[in-house]
């Protein structure tokens, strides 16, 4: 039986090795481009088709907020910081908001969440999460409160900021957030 | 298996090779074309792609992914909803076509052939690549214009652009081009079609036709000088507008006036050099606000950028109304940054220098956001037009768009990608978003409400001021009180004493209308106080708390030039914004006021609006120095308008004329604040191309024993005369005689007669003769006249036309026509009554209907012409009770031009024709007949004509026809 096994030919090796060479090139020609896949996130995004991004995906951004922080400014807008998830004019449409914080911001040390609903939504207790850090801002009645951004941690970073104990039907709160002023 | 397996772990190397050269071949193959797809496009816009694999690997990824969808989609659907355009071209035309890809200019026109759907015909056509950026003509989708070089026009275009559009929102242009056309903004027709070039599908195009005759002409206006402005080259933002290098006359309104381009240089000059002053009253004659103010509303409420300093300047000059109107072209849009006009230029900033401009640009854009452009129904629209398109698309192999990739950098930006459904409906739900919040931000410019007011210190008056002396002018002012009955003011003197200086402050964008002062004073049993202006005229007096404004002048906001802090270099940075403005007035009183309000009326969303007592900021940003009138605007970051209050608006002056004998020696203009009378019995004696412009209301009320007479002194050749503009609304020319005259020369309007009514309405005309005019002009022109009414006229020996009459309304009654050198009533896009009249001799048609005219002609005779009745180009004539006698054709349908859609309609009812070579002659029918009635060959039935015979020819009857003809013989 040993003596059947034939050391394989070096034209099989060739052959080996151009098959996955082939296979290796058509799987990196037909996997969607990192940017593809960015500007696809960032429209759906947007348009509040997605809430929230995974944190592959997070990373996926921050590799082209590197290569590319043109494209970071202008998502973060002039204060170096802003919100990516549905809004009109900082009036969030949907329920977990996502924001950009950038180095630009240093000067922007906190958010305000202006916050109007039913009294029987309250208390609502958000969750705030950075990329490296974690907190939670309690609300018990409508009005303006302020987040305020560790300092010191890695930027840029996509804060999320979620409610914890939702009671009422989405969208039951308005919620607007302000930067900066 | 095994067998195979034991050969393939034995395979030799050449047999490897062979085996493994297709998939060598493939890798080779997809990485050639991706880099040879890269460096297309790096070439095509002159910039490098990063130096990393990336941008290798989305041009491999889209190549790949265009080749799958290739081999899974089934190519033009079943039942395409669109037209399908058939192009062949020959090979070698093909490779000259191609040649001129991505060219600046001199892109090579070859001959083709094409054929429509829609249409049994084809058409032989010449086509040439259109377009320099590199969407146009990078991938095998080109964009191409095609001109129509044999037989009628496409749906009436000669010349027009199937384009390779590649903004992701698909029917994005398509939106604001039917939006901006149903609001009247000039816009060549706009449509998606699908293209078949030699065979290959192409797949969806947007057709655009090219700005030309028949755009003017379904826009009810003149054919004429059309000019196009685009940066050629390099230069600054300012290099298109110092002179009409870079501007190409693309129509004329005479072939002989093809080079003439002194309209555009006056235009132009106006822009860069004139005065504040000399510009506004220039803009005033002749720039169409109205169609100005329109456009600017399409490109701010959809964020459309293409129409800077640099490019897509399109401008029509309307020969009849000596105006210019802007053409729309290129509206790609939908976008928001947070900007009101998201690019400027030239003439919009000088435009929006002048308020009542201004105030036009800002009502339409607030119609269109409350109408056609409102969320609800631009979304709609959009869901409609992709779901029509979805099919066409979803088997374009070549659908492709650029915005595909995060704009990390131009590059990036600009790239052409395929692009699919999902991508498509993202796009869609992402740009109507964009939409929603432009939407918002304007409504919110529009409505803000910035009106403040700021008092000075009071401070007593020494003199004693009479009340008598400082009653106000009727125009001014009025009394009036809220809570007492309104009583007058004393008679007696009064004392004044109190002086307080108020200044009255707007900032935004809405002018506001002061309405209502209300003033509490300190002890004061009988208050008596007026509010006096700058200039120390009375605005308001008032022995009450409270006084309304009567005039409804609004105060505007002057405006600045700022800097925006996105779009692109130079000018076209440049904004437009309202800076705090204040209005300065001093309040007169007989006691110390102590508390101050003030309304006012929003011009926008007319609500009653509360001025609030203007914080420091405000207070602080007023303008303390306007530039005076005399100065030239710089187009540089901080040049200010005018202050408004600088406007005059100038009183109605009016001019008596005669009676008697008034010398005319050159051409004179009353401007349209004048109004003339003339007297009976006034003689006008013009020396030489001497002319009579008149731009105010006109009334001229000739008898029959004192009529009055234009002529030429000795006999001499004359000008005209000219009723211009809308001003002149409601004039009246009675008994009137015009002789020897020929047409006005030299003017920014093109006046062919010798009597010239345009752009005007409600005129009456009665009883006048025209006679013996000279030059190859017409007698009497009517153009953009609504309301024309027309009776009594005689004209006579015309040199061309009699009577010549241009997208108007109205009637001609009792009109007697004799011996015309063309027509006799020559309609063009009219809708006209004709009735009671005569027409005799003349070398064309008695009485011709074209281009999309409605005309009623009853109880009249037409003798001795070419034609008696013509009718073309989908005009619709109705006839009733006439006669047409010793013509060489009765009735005439000319060959359609192509220009208009529909077909011509005849009918009539009791027409007699008599002495005809042929009675109806159609080009446009197989059967030489009318669409509807019958023709009468004789006088056998004459009922129907009593009416003619006995009151407007007075005869007895038929039998006496030819005696009455051979009575009034023409030559």
């Amino acid at each position: 039986m040993e003596g059947n096994r034939q050391k394989p030919s070096a034209g099989f090796w060739l052959l080996c090795g151009v098959s996955a060479l082939v296979v290796a090139f058509f799987i990196w020609g037909f996997s969607t481009p990192r940017l593809e896949d960015v500007w696809k996130l960032e429209v759906k995004l947007k348009i509040g088709q997605i809430q929230r991004i995974s944190d592959s995906e997070k990373e996926m951004f921050y590799g082209v907020f590197e290569d590319y922080p043109k494209y970071m400014k202008d998502l973060s807008g002039r204060r170096g910081i802003d919100l990516l998830s549905a809004n009109s004019d900082g009036l969030s449409l949907v329920d977990e908001l996502l924001i950009l914080r950038t180095s630009d911001a240093s000067n922007c040390g906190k958010f305000m969440l202006d916050v109007s609903g039913a009294q029987s939504e309250y208390p609502i207790v958000f969750t705030i999460k950075g990329r490296t850090w974690k907190k939670e801002l309690k609300v018990t009645r409508n009005g303006r409160s302020t987040v305020w951004l560790p300092k010191g941690v890695q930027v840029p970073e996509f804060i999320e900021v979620t409610r914890k104990n939702s009671k009422g039907k989405s969208g039951s709160v308005d919620v607007k957030v302000r930067f900066c002023d | 298996m095994e067998m195979i397996w034991k050969r393939l772990v034995r395979i030799r190397l050449m047999s490897a090779v062979i085996l493994a050269l297709p998939g060598i071949f493939l890798c080779v193959w997809y990485t050639s074309s991706a880099v040879l797809s890269l460096r297309k496009y790096e070439l095509a816009v002159g910039e490098k792609a990063p130096g990393n694999t990336e941008f290798f690997q989305i041009h491999l990824y889209d190549i790949l992914s265009r080749d799958l969808r290739w081999i899974l989609s089934s190519g033009e659907p079943e039942k395409s909803k669109i037209e399908t355009f058939v192009i062949e071209v020959s090979y070698n035309n093909m490779i000259d076509l191609y040649g001129g890809a991505g060219k600046i200019s001199d892109r090579p026109y070859v001959p083709a052939k094409l054929s429509v759907n829609s249409q049994l015909k084809s058409y032989d056509i010449e086509i040439r690549l259109r377009g320099s950026r590199h969407w146009h003509h990078l991938s095998r989708k080109k964009s191409m214009k095609i001109k129509v070089i044999d037989g009628l026009p496409y749906k009436g275009h000669q010349i027009f652009n199937l384009i390779n559009q590649v903004t992701p929102l698909v029917v994005g242009q398509k939106i604001i081009a039917d939006t901006a056309a149903e609001n009247g903004v000039m816009v060549p027709p706009y449509e998606f079609v699908r293209v078949v070039f030699n065979g290959e599908d192409l797949g969806v195009f947007h057709f655009q036709a090219q700005p030309d005759d028949t755009l003017f002409r379904k826009n009810r206006t003149m054919y004429s000088d059309f000019f196009s402005g685009n940066l050629v080259g390099k230069g600054d933002a300012m290099t298109m507008w110092k002179d009409d290098s870079h501007w190409k006359k693309v129509t004329s309104r005479l072939h002989s006036n093809r080079e003439d381009v002194k309209r555009l240089d006056e235009l132009l000059h106006h822009i860069t050099e004139s005065s504040f002053k000399t510009f506004n009253a220039y803009a005033r004659e002749h720039i169409d606000f109205e169609a100005f103010a329109a456009f600017e509303a399409i490109d701010v409420v959809f964020g459309i950028e293409q129409h800077g300093f640099k490019e897509n300047q399109k401008l029509y000059f309307d020969p009849y109304k000596g105006s210019w109107v802007p053409v729309a072209w290129d509206l790609r849009g939908f976008k928001h940054d947070g900007v009101i006009n998201r690019v400027e230029n030239p003439i919009t900033i000088r435009l929006k220098m002048i308020p009542e401009y201004r105030a036009l640009r800002n009502q339409k854009v607030w119609e269109l956001l409350h109408g056609d452009a409102s969320v609800k129904r631009v979304r709609k629209q959009a869901e409609r037009l992709t779901q029509k398109l979805r099919p066409e698309l979803s088997n374009d192999r070549l659908f492709s768009a650029y915005k595909q990739l995060p704009k990390v950098n131009e590059f990036a930006f600009k790239m052409l990608r395929p692009m699919d459904m999902e991508k498509m409906f993202l796009v869609l739900e992402s740009e109507m978003m964009s939409y929603e919040r432009r939407h918002s931000f304007l409504m919110n410019q529009l409505q803000k409400s910035e009106f403040y007011y700021r008092l000075g210190s009071t401070t007593t008056n020494p003199k004693t001021i009479a009340a008598s002396e400082a009653e106000p002018s009727a125009a001014e002012m009025a009394p009036s009180n809220e809570e007492a009955a309104p009583e007058e003011p004393k008679s007696e003197t009064t004392e004044l004493q109190y002086s307080t200086p108020l200044h009255i402050i707007v900032a935004g964008e809405s002018g506001i209308t002061p309405h209502k002062i209300k003033i509490d004073f300190v002890d004061c049993k009988s208050p008596d106080w007026k509010l006096v202006s700058e200039t120390q005229s009375t605005v308001l007096h008032s022995t009450n708390h409270v006084a309304h404004f009567v005039s409804d002048q609004p105060l505007m906001a002057m405006v600045h030039l700022g800097e925006r802090v996105k779009g692109d270099a130079d000018l076209n940075r440049l904004k437009v914004e309202p800076v705090p403005t204040a209005y300065t007035y001093t309040i007169q009183s007989n006691c110390a006021p102590r508390k101050f309000e003030l309304f006012g009326i929003h011009q926008i969303t007319q609500n009653q609006v509360f001025a609030k007592d203007a914080p420091v900021e405000v207070w602080s940003a007023v303008v303390k120095k306007a530039p005076s009138p005399d100065d030239v605007l710089k187009f540089e970051t901080g040049a200010l308008s005018l202050h408004p209050g600088n406007r005059m608006e100038s009183e109605i002056e009016v001019v008596e004329l005669g009676p008697g004998s008034v010398t005319i020696s050159g051409t004179m203009v009353y401007g349209e604040n004048t109004d003339v009378t003339v007297a009976p019995g006034t003689t006008f004696v013009f020396d030489k191309k001497a002319s009579l412009i008149f731009k105010g209301k006109v009334t001229m009320n000739g008898t029959s024993s004192k009529p009055i007479v234009f002529s030429g002194r000795n006999g001499r050749t004359w000008g005209g005369v000219a009723l211009q503009g809308p001003r002149t609304a409601g004039s009246v020319l009675k008994e009137v005689s015009l002789v020897g005259g020929s047409y006005i020369k030299d003017q920014p309007v093109v006046y062919t007669s010798m009597l010239n009514i345009h752009n005007t309405e409600n005129i009456l005309i009665d009883g006048c003769t025209v006679q013996n005019n000279r030059g190859d002009g017409d007698s009497f022109h009517a153009a953009y006249v609504k309301g024309l009414d027309v009776r009594d006229i005689r004209v006579e020996n015309a040199t061309m036309d009699a009577i010549d009459i241009e997208f108007s309304t109205g009637r001609v009654t009792r009109a007697f026509v004799r011996n015309a050198g063309d027509d006799g009533i020559d309609l063009m896009d009219s809708k006209m009554i004709v009735s009671d009249s005569i027409i005799l001799g003349c070398t064309q048609h008695g009485i011709s209907a074209g281009e999309n005219s409605t005309l009623q002609i009853n109880d009249f005779l037409v003798a001795w012409t070419k034609n008696g009745v013509f009718a073309k180009d989908s005009s619709q004539v109705e006839i009733d009770a006439g006669v047409l006698i010793h013509n060489q054709t009765g009735v005439r349908v000319g060959r359609p031009s192509g220009l208009y859609g529909g077909d011509v309609e005849i009918s009539a009812n009791a027409l007699y024709v008599m002495g005809a070579e042929e009675l109806v002659a159609r080009t446009d029918r197989k059967k030489n007949k009318l669409d509807e009635g019958t023709i009468l060959f004789g006088f056998v039935e004459e009922r129907p004509l009593r009416h003619l015979f006995a009151d407007v020819l007075q005869i007895a009857g038929g039998e006496e026809i030819e005696e009455w003809l051979k009575e009034r013989k023409v030559k």
